[in-house]
């Protein structure tokens, strides 16, 4: 229903989310976001050009990053969203908390301002 | 009892094979060792007969030898004297004790020229040697038949057997061979000489003959008169074609007609001289006489023996089969035993009883492997058994959770319609169709004070108790923070900076509220993330609240929301939605979507909320199909019908 690929762009980690990001398949991206946040990853990009769907589950996840992203320093920028999906964004005011991108290379631009 | 136990019918057919084949068996000996023993019997019996003919032939040669010497001896010598003709025939009596008696019959006047007879006779009498003149006028010789008969054939030969009253008074077959000399020139018979064998003495060398209990034989003459015979009656009184006649026996005849022909051969013939089984007759010629012996084998007893060994046989086979019945019947309950514990252990494991034991045995063949994946089984199914009890119980848990979950999300939204039978210048109508995993919705109506109504449509994020949780906390705090005169904004910024409080997890609310004014139709409102209400004009005209005013509530306590108004017209409706409707899904994966919810709500216009609502969730339903409800549907429609006074 859902895969997930994890890509390192040096000190930039990558999740691709690929299929429906549902109650059914929310944990297992909870789960590896947790991970790449344990393991020290604080500059992030969520590629969502392969999500078909997403739910309020979904959301959540990614707020919770947000969050936590946020109170160390860190940046989570999202990028690819799907006409539908972006709708949904936009409907919730999402788009103003969060760093939406269109595309990976576009989203790599956040952390050339943010750091150095 | 009706199933046949393993052992009986491996017993049975093991035995019935054993049993045929037995029978197979048995039978073909039978028929060979009967042919055996005829054909032995019919070899003895021949030897017996031959060896018979042979004493006997050789006793009637003897005869003849003597009466042939005596006869050349007479012959040599024509003048002999009486005393020495006597003294001669007397010594030769004495020195041959297997004949009777002799005699020299002289033709009328011949011996002496004043005598018609002289026919002297010696003959055994006890030890001693007796001797008489047989010739006289009240035994005329010329006229009987051993001596007429050779006379007149010109030729020795045997009589027939006859008593003789004469001299020894007994059963008597004669010798008689003619005396030759020359008289003018031509041969002229001069006597007879006639040699006398004792049938008695025959009799003795046949009556020898003993086969088996009721075995005998007997001579014939060539006319087939019985010379000896155990019934001595028969003697010279019945001859073979009487008896044949007499017992009605075209077999005997048959063979009475081959014996006095000079044949030889075996024939089956009925017994006559006591009941029983039919004999084996075997008979051969003496050629020096033409007569015939005859040995006659009962076959019941030439049988016998053979008979014997097969009831032996048959109680030798039959021990051997109640030996091999016990040894089946042992090894067949060696193998249905065990069988029959496992049997019965699956039974009791059948009906339950997990913990019982399956035996243990102490032999390894087939049986203790079926008792190993009994036991496997066994365990198996204990372990299968406690997962799915395990599974159940987490599927109970889970299912009575979700009940508890909708319990809780049905149990606090109004259902009572239509609300407020007291301002009939509004409609109200809403619906909350709870998905199988609840997700939260909610949505609420109340007036705050007489002119002023609020209504509200939220969607927690997440599913379950947590969801239905914040959305009782949610709508809690929507009645408990909504006074007089409050805005929108200022409602929903108190609830999110509640909800704020303590949400680690970041659940979310998207939350629209509006508090319309029923005096002016003026309708404030905060989209606080939340899918954008629809709103029917009276004219059939489709629009939507456009504003939106930050994001969902409680997650961050310090957003701003702002407020919007719109001035409702007589008979506008204002449709509040979740994205349960837009986003229900088909079984092809496809969403309803925003297209398809504006068709039906066009379909709609002019209708009262409560057949909006009807349409809009019937669409989606048929639209949904036969896939699950994957989210809460939540409808509600405020119509505003007029102005209140």
């Amino acid at each position: 229903m859902m895969q997930l690929i994890t890509s390192d762009l040096n000190k930039i980690k990558s999740v691709a989310i690929l299929g429906r990001l549902d109650t059914t398949t929310y944990p297992s991206l909870e789960e590896c976001l947790n991970q790449l946040f344990a393991t020290g990853t604080r500059q992030l990009v969520i590629d969502c050009s392969q999500m078909d769907y997403v739910s309020s589950s979904g959301l959540r996840v990614f707020l919770m990053m947000l969050k936590k992203m946020k109170s160390e320093n860190g940046t989570l920028v999202i990028c690819g969203l799907q006409a539908p999906i972006h709708n949904v964004f936009e409907i919730s005011g999402f788009l103003s908390i969060f760093n939406i991108a269109p595309d990976v290379e576009k989203a790599l631009g956040f952390f050339d301002q943010t750091k150095d | 009892m009706k199933i046949k136990s393993l052992s009986f019918k491996l017993s049975l057919y093991i035995l019935t094979t054993v049993s045929v084949t037995f029978v197979v068996i048995f039978l073909f000996n039978l028929s060979e060792s009967r042919k055996d023993a005829l054909e032995n019997m019919k070899r003895e019996s021949y030897y017996i007969s031959q060896s018979t003919a042979y004493r006997i032939e050789s006793v009637l040669r003897g005869a003849e030898e003597i009466a042939f010497n005596l006869a050349r001896l007479l012959e040599k010598q024509p003048g002999i004297s009486q005393m020495q003709l006597e003294e001669r025939i007397k010594t030769l009596v004495f020195a041959n004790p297997e004949i009777f008696g002799c005699c020299v019959a002289y033709e009328p006047y011949s011996f002496f020229r004043d005598s018609l007879y002289y026919a002297p006779y010696a003959f055994h009498s006890g030890d001693t040697v007796s001797f008489m003149q047989i010739g006289n006028d009240s035994y005329n010789y010329f006229y009987l038949d051993w001596y007429q008969i050779p006379r007149e054939l010109n030729q020795p030969l045997w009589s027939e057997p006859y008593f003789d009253a004469n001299a020894g008074n007994i059963m008597m077959a004669t010798y008689s061979a003619p005396i030759w000399h020359v008289r003018n020139g031509k041969p002229e018979i001069l006597a007879i000489v006639t040699i006398d064998i004792d049938l008695q003495y025959l009799s003795r060398m046949v009556s020898d003959i003993r086969i088996f209990d009721h075995g005998y034989a007997f001579l014939v003459s060539k006319q087939g008169t019985f010379i000896t015979h155990p019934v001595k009656d028969f003697i010279s009184n019945e001859t073979v074609f009487t008896l044949a006649e007499e017992y009605n026996q075209p077999y005997l005849r048959e063979a009475g007609r081959d014996m006095i022909s000079g044949g030889s051969g075996y024939q089956e013939v009925e017994p006559v001289t006591r009941k029983g089984d039919k004999y084996l007759m075997t008979y051969m010629p003496i050629p020096a006489s033409g007569w015939s012996v005859a040995v006659l084998i009962p076959k019941d007893e030439l049988y016998a023996p053979v008979y014997r060994l097969q009831r032996l046989m048959i109680a030798l086979a039959a021990a051997g089969l109640f030996l091999l019945l016990v040894l089946i019947s042992a090894i067949a309950r060696r193998l249905t035993n065990p069988v029959k514990e496992l049997a019965e252990a699956a039974h009791e494991i059948g009906s339950g009883n997990l913990e019982h034991k399956v035996p243990q045995f102490s032999f390894h063949n087939e049986i203790t492997d079926l008792a190993n994946s009994f036991r496997k089984m066994q365990t198996d199914l204990r372990i299968h058994i406690a997962a799915i009890s395990d599974a159940t119980a987490a599927r109970e848990k889970i299912e009575s959770e979700l009940k508890i979950a909708r319990d809780i999300q049905q149990g606090i939204v109004p259902k009572v319609f239509p609300p407020f039978a007291d301002h009939p210048e509004i409609d109200l109508h809403a619906v909350l169709d709870s998905a199988r995993e609840v997700g939260g919705d909610l949505y609420d109506f109340f007036f705050i004070d007489d002119v002023h109504l609020c209504f509200a449509v939220g969607d927690v994020s997440g599913k379950g108790i947590p969801a239905s949780l914040l959305m009782a906390i949610t709508r809690t705090l929507l009645r408990a923070r909504t006074a007089p005169d409050m805005k929108p904004c200022q409602i929903t910024s108190s609830i999110n900076i509640e909800l704020c409080r303590e949400n680690d997890n970041a659940m979310f609310v998207t939350f629209f509220i509006g508090i319309v004014n029923l005096k002016t139709g003026q309708l404030d409102y905060c989209n606080a993330g939340h899918n954008r209400p629809w709103m029917l004009d009276s004219n059939g005209a489709i629009s939507q609240l456009p504003q939106t005013h930050g994001t969902p509530l409680g997650l961050f306590d310090d957003m701003k929301y702002g407020c919007s108004s719109v001035v409702l017209g007589k008979g506008s409706s204002v449709v509040l939605y979740t994205d349960g409707v837009t986003e229900a899904m088909n079984s092809q994966g496809e969403l309803f979507g925003d297209e398809q919810l504006i068709e039906a709500l066009r379909a709609c216009n002019g209708a009262p909320p409560k057949q909006i609502i009807s349409e809009v969730y019937g669409q989606t339903k048929k639209f949904v199909g036969i896939a699950p409800q994957s989210d809460d549907i939540t409808l509600l429609v405020f119509q505003l019908l007029d102005y209140k006074k």
